[in-house]
């Protein structure tokens, strides 16, 4: 039984030629005891199988379940409808309730189940300063414009202490275009003001100037998260959409 | 230094004059430009903004459960920031803004603002209602900080509402009119 623990040991050694594999070998010849080196051996093994569970988790790690269900049930809750018009917030929960926007993260409970007030609600990350939003932007009416790869980064945020249920928000836009012979790229930038409603989930932003100076951004997060929005491009005064894309929160 | 003749000195007086013309009719232009801007802007809210104003507020103050709704914001907006306030409404309910006694009260303010919004365009009959609640509140003792609130729960309030398309001059300068109406200062 030992020798063919040291037979098989030494033949872990030659195959894994590392220097792990060497200091092993130094400490099998300066203990020479065959019990001490095969316990040595299984630890080297659990080391290694260690690595490929290290590997197994980091893989893992793509695949978020609740993540996954969580934008499902948004997907399905945006086909269904949730009962509230436009511009009010659902409760949710067992008990079907439709509060007013201006109401949802404004410090006063007026859901009965006091959603509007929760933390998940009220988490301001998909409009931190910093955040860069990318995607790209699929005109189809008012401009003749191609697909352009556009960002949209967060440049700065402000939320009044006595009316919280909007966040201020400047950011700038910039839209990538070809240019020329050698087919370089261009970036125009612009920046544009504007604010995000908790309750709608809404990023709403104007430009203000340039060709965009009557189109408003409208970027939705309904995929379960605060990382993909659904923007909506279009004019300011009639709402007639013009582009649409689905930005991603770089990392 | 040679002594300067009689004629020289006539002369250097008489430039420095000229010079201290110049110098004073500067000045008079640059005051008569200081005070053109000063009534300018003392005088905003013309006739274009009001009309502005009034489609806005149209909008903003809606109808039916949103206008309760939008009332509610407005004085959750200017409790957060003179919370003493509340003793003015407390035979209106004011320590609770959602009671029944508060929503009413506080739609018949608004309804009170609505009046002097829908006459903007009307100025004798704005003033005849300006006077009126000037009297209404002259008794109530309100400080100046409060109307002060009440512009900033207004000017944040409104383009959340609104979402777009709101003239934040037009508002500020046309409540101005309102609010130094009721004031009286």
């Amino acid at each position: 039984m030992w020798r063919l623990l040291i037979i098989s040991a030494l033949t872990a050694l030659t195959w894994a030629d590392t220097d792990r594999g060497q200091g092993l070998l130094a400490r099998f010849g300066e203990t020479g005891d065959p019990r001490l080196a095969a316990t040595a051996l299984r630890i080297f093994a659990l080391e290694k199988k260690v690595d490929v569970i290290k590997q197994k988790l980091h893989d893992a790690d793509k695949f978020d379940p609740a993540h996954f269900v969580s934008e499902l049930d948004s997907l399905v809750t945006r086909a269904e409808g949730n009962g509230c018009a436009d511009r009010q917030f659902q409760c949710g929960g067992s008990d079907r309730e439709c509060i007013s926007d201006l109401f949802v993260c404004d410090g006063h409970n007026d859901c009965e189940n006091d959603h509007d007030e929760d933390d998940d609600v009220c988490s301001t990350d998909a409009v931190k300063a910093g955040n860069v939003f990318t995607g790209t932007v699929t005109w189809h009416s008012c401009l003749p414009i191609e697909d352009r790869v556009t960002r949209i980064a967060i440049i700065g945020t402000k939320r009044v202490k006595f009316f919280t249920s909007r966040v201020r928000v400047t950011a700038q836009i910039s839209v990538d275009h070809v240019e020329g012979a050698d087919h370089h790229v261009e970036t125009n930038t612009f920046t544009a003001a504007g604010f995000f409603n908790f309750g709608t989930r809404r990023l709403v932003l104007f430009p203000g100037a340039g060709k965009l100076k009557n189109v408003g951004v409208v970027c939705e997060f309904n995929r379960g998260d605060n990382e993909r929005a659904d923007c909506t491009l279009g004019y300011k005064a009639s709402k007639n959409t013009c582009a649409h894309a689905l930005l991603h929160l770089q990392d | 230094p040679l002594p300067l003749t009689s004629v020289e000195q006539a002369a250097s007086t008489y430039f420095g004059a000229l010079r201290l013309n110049l110098k004073m009719k500067i000045l008079i232009v640059l005051a008569a430009l200081a005070g053109f801007i000063a009534i300018t802007s003392a005088s905003g809210c013309d006739k274009l903004q009001r009309l502005k104003v009034k489609s806005q507020w149209s909008r903003a103050y809606s109808s039916g459960h949103d206008r309760e709704d939008f009332s509610q914001a407005i004085w959750r907006a200017i409790f957060a920031q003179v919370p003493d306030a509340r003793a003015l409404f407390k035979k209106v309910g004011g320590d609770d803004t959602t009671s029944a006694d508060f929503v009413a009260h506080s739609l018949r303010v608004l309804a009170g603002f609505d009046i002097t919004i829908s006459l903007l365009d009307q100025p004798d009959a704005l003033q005849a209602e300006l006077t009126h609640l000037k009297k209404q509140h002259d008794e109530r003792h309100i400080p100046d900080n409060y109307f002060e609130a009440f512009r900033l729960a207004l000017g944040h309030v409104l383009p959340a509402q609104l979402g777009r398309c709101w003239d934040k001059k037009a508002w500020s300068d046309c409540f101005e009119v309102i609010a130094h109406g009721i004031q009286g200062h």
